[in-house]
C-alpha cells in the first residue's frame, strides 16, 4: 500500500536532481522537466493517500511523520499553483528535497493506525487546514530568505549577470503577499479546529501544553506581522525577514516543541 | 621622449563634473595643445566614462603642468574647475605607467562594466583622430598599435569577454533581478549618449513599457524618444514640482484610468463615494479622505512650483488646485461614462497644457 508514496518520493528526489542540474546549467527544458516531474509526483502521491484512506486500517493524519507529507504534498500543489502565473524555479529544489523526506520518510514509518479520538472530522479538519496553513506560509518563508539573498547580492553590487535564474524581487514579494493571503486564514482556522477537538475530547479549548501555548504565541506573532504588512507598515524586505521569523517560530511551534519535550 | 597621461573617469571625478569635458571637435583641440612647445605628439580618450590627455614630451614637469591648464581651460571650454582644484579629481601617469593604463583602457580592465567592449572602438577612434589631426607621431603610434594588439590578446587569451556584457546588458539584468516583467514599468534614462541608446535598445527588446529620456540639452533627448517612443524632458524636470504635477496628471490617465485590466469602471471612487454615501458612511468618509489627500497634493506642488519661480507669481495656487481637481474628475466622468481614449487624452491634455501657461516664462531653462 505504501508503493504510491515510494514512487511520489522518487518522483519528487527526481524532480529536485533535475531542478538543481536546469539551474547550474542553466537549461531551461530541464526545469521544465523538473516541474512536470514534481507535478507527477504530486498525482501519485494524491493516489497514495486516496488509497491509504481507503483501508479500514487509516494511518492517523495526527501522526507527526504524515501531516508532515501532507504539508509537503499541499506546499507542491501551492508552488505548482504559483508557477502557472509567476516565474519560480528556484522554488523547485528545496521545496521538491522536502517533499521527497517527508514522503519517504512517512512511507517509511508507516503512520500508526488512527486512535478513536483522533479519527473524528475536527482532528481532520485540524491537521488538514494547519498544514494547508503551514504550507503556505512555508513557501512565504522560503520566499522571504530567497528574497533576502537576493536583496543583499543587489546591494553588494558584486553579481549583476545571474548564473543561476533565481526569481525576480518582485516576484519574490507577489509568493509573499499570496501565501499570506492564504497561509493565514488557513493556519487561524486550524488553531481554531484544533481548539475545538480539543474541547471534544478534554472539555477544555485550551490545556495549556507546551503545543498549544507555542502555537498560539506563534499565531500572535504572525497576526501582527500580517497585520503590520497589509495595513502598509512593512516595505517587501522587512515582509522578507517577517515571513522567514514568522515561519522559524511556527515551525518550532510544531515540530521543535515535540522534540524539545 | 616621455608619455605623460592625465585623466579622469568615473571613479575620480562624479558625472556632473566628467560631462562639462564631454563633447566638442577633438582635432582642433588637439593641434592646439601641440602648438604648446612642450608637447611632441597628443591623442585625446573621451567616453562617457573618462576623459584622458595622452602626450609625449621631453620636459615630462613642464607637459603636467600644461596638460593641467588645458584641461581646465580647453577640454571645459573655460567652464571647467581649476586646475589646483583638478588635481583632486584627476590622475597622472608617467612613462611605464602610463602606458600600462593605455594597455588596461583599451583592455577594458580599467572599464566601470569590465569587459565590456565598446572602450576599444573609442579607443581606435582617438587614435584615428589624432593621426587625422596630424599630431600622432611614432611613440603614440606604436603605444596605440601595441594597446590594440594587447587588447586582442587579452580578450582571447582571458575569460573576461567570454559573455557579450556592456552597461546597457548590465542595466537590463539589474532591472530582471528586480522586476518579473518590464511590461508594466517606465524607465527614466538621463542623458542621451550612446550607452543611452544601447540601454534603451536592450530595455525595449525586453518590452520595457514606458520610457522617459532627460537629457542637459532637451532636443537631443526628443531625437531619441521620437525613435523609441518615448517622452522627451530637460534635467530641470526631473525635479521640478510642476514636473511632477504634470506627470501626476498623464499617470492618471495612463496608470489609472486606462488601466482596464484593474480598474474597469475606470475611476471606481466617484462611484464609491456616491453610492456609499447613504449606506456606508464610515467607507465614504475614507474615501472623501482619499479625496482630501490628493487635493492637498496638488496644492502642496503647486505652491512649491511658484516658491520656486516655476508658476508665474499672480497665480493663485488654492484656485488652480480647485481647476485642476475638478477637471480630472471631470475627464475621469466622461471616460467612464463613453469610454473614449482620444476624449481622455483631449481632456488631461487640456489641463496639462493650462499648466504649461501658468509657468513663468522668464525662468531660465
Amino acid at each position: 500500500v505504501y508503493s504510491l508514496q515510494y514512487i511520489a518520493a522518487g518522483l519528487y528526489l527526481a524532480a529536485g536532481l533535475a531542478a538543481v542540474l536546469g539551474l547550474a546549467l542553466p537549461a531551461p527544458a530541464v526545469l521544465r522537466g523538473a516541474r512536470i516531474g514534481l507535478a507527477l509526483g504530486a498525482v501519485a502521491q494524491t493516489a497514495a493517500f486516496a488509497t491509504l484512506h481507503r483501508l479500514e486500517s487509516a494511518p492517523s493524519l495526527t501522526d507527526l511523520g504524515h501531516a508532515i507529507a501532507i504539508m509537503a504534498w499541499l506546499g507542491v500543489l501551492f508552488l505548482l499553483f504559483l508557477s502557472l502565473r509567476l516565474r519560480l524555479p528556484g522554488f523547485v529544489p528545496p521545496i521538491a528535497f522536502i517533499a521527497f523526506l517527508a514522503t519517504f520518510g512517512a512511507a517509511l514509518g508507516h503512520a500508526e493506525i488512527a486512535a478513536d479520538d483522533a479519527s473524528g472530522s475536527l482532528a481532520h479538519a485540524h491537521v488538514l487546514l494547519a498544514s494547508a496553513g503551514l504550507a503556505a506560509l512555508g513557501v512565504a518563508g522560503l520566499a522571504g530568505l530567497f528574497f533576502l539573498l537576493e536583496h543583499r547580492t543587489l546591494k553588494r553590487r558584486r553579481r549583476v549577470a545571474r548564473r543561476i535564474p533565481l526569481p525576480s524581487l518582485e516576484a519574490l514579494d507577489r509568493v509573499n503577499r499570496v501565501a499570506l493571503v492564504l497561509g493565514f486564514p488557513l493556519l487561524s482556522l486550524g488553531v481554531l479546529t484544533g481548539g475545538l477537538w480539543l474541547d471534544a475530547r478534554t472539555g477544555e479549548i485550551f490545556t495549556g501544553s507546551l503545543h498549544e501555548t507555542w502555537m498560539l504565541i506563534a499565531w500572535l506573532i504572525y497576526a501582527g506581522l500580517v497585520a503590520m504588512r497589509f495595513a502598509g507598515h512593512q516595505g517587501a524586505r522587512q515582509a522578507a525577514a517577517s515571513a522567514l521569523v514568522g515561519f522559524a517560530f511556527l515551525l518550532f511551534a510544531v515540530v521543535g516543541v515535540g522534540l524539545v519535550s | 621622449v616621455k608619455v605623460v597621461l592625465l585623466g579622469m573617469n568615473h571613479r575620480t571625478a562624479p558625472v556632473d563634473v566628467r560631462e562639462l569635458f564631454a563633447g566638442g571637435e577633438t582635432q582642433p583641440l588637439l593641434r592646439k595643445l601641440i602648438d604648446r612647445p612642450e608637447i611632441a605628439e597628443a591623442a585625446l580618450i573621451s567616453t562617457c566614462n573618462r576623459v584622458e590627455l595622452v602626450v609625449t614630451t621631453d620636459k615630462p614637469d613642464a607637459a603636467r603642468h600644461v596638460l593641467y591648464e588645458f584641461f581646465s581651460r580647453e577640454l571645459a571650454g573655460g567652464s571647467g574647475p581649476s586646475a589646483a582644484a583638478l588635481e583632486d579629481m584627476t590622475y597622472l601617469y608617467k612613462e611605464r605607467d602610463a602606458v600600462e593604463h593605455v594597455f588596461r583602457v583599451a583592455s577594458s580592465i580599467d572599464s566601470m562594466v569590465v569587459g565590456e567592449p565598446q572602450i576599444l572602438g573609442q579607443v581606435k577612434d582617438a587614435y584615428r583622430e589624432a593621426a587625422e589631426a596630424g599630431v600622432c607621431g611614432a611613440v603614440l603610434s606604436r603605444l596605440f598599435q601595441r594597446a590594440f594588439a594587447t587588447a586582442k590578446r587579452v580578450k582571447n587569451e582571458t575569460g573576461i569577454a567570454q559573455r557579450p556584457v556592456s552597461v546597457a546588458r548590465v542595466a537590463v539584468d539589474l532591472a530582471k533581478q528586480i522586476f518579473e516583467t518590464l511590461d508594466d514599468k517606465s524607465a527614466l534614462l538621463i542623458g542621451a549618449g550612446e550607452m543611452v541608446e544601447a540601454s534603451l535598445v536592450a530595455l525595449h527588446d525586453h518590452g520595457l513599457g514606458a520610457r522617459r529620456i532627460a537629457n542637459r540639452t532637451p532636443a537631443h533627448a526628443e531625437s531619441l524618444a521620437r525613435r523609441f517612443a518615448g517622452t522627451a524632458h530637460g534635467l530641470d524636470e526631473i525635479d521640478s514640482p510642476t514636473g511632477k504635477l504634470q506627470r501626476f496628471l498623464e499617470n492618471y490617465r495612463d496608470r489609472y484610468l486606462k488601466d482596464r485590466e484593474n480598474f474597469p469602471g475606470g475611476c471606481i471612487f466617484v462611484t464609491f463615494s456616491v453610492e456609499l454615501d447613504d449606506q456606508r458612511p464610515h467607507l465614504c468618509k475614507e474615501v472623501n479622505k482619499g479625496f482630501v489627500g490628493v487635493k492637498g497634493m496638488l496644492n502642496r506642488l503647486l505652491d512649491e512650483g511658484k516658491a520656486a519661480g516655476e508658476l508665474r507669481d499672480e497665480v493663485d495656487t488654492s484656485a488652480i488646485t480647485e481647476m485642476l481637481f475638478a477637471g480630472m474628475l471631470g475627464a475621469s466622468v466622461i471616460y467612464g461614462v463613453g469610454k473614449s481614449p482620444e476624449s481622455l487624452d483631449h481632456s488631461t491634455n487640456a489641463l496639462i497644457d493650462y499648466l504649461e501657461q501658468l509657468k513663468n516664462k522668464d525662468k531660465p531653462g
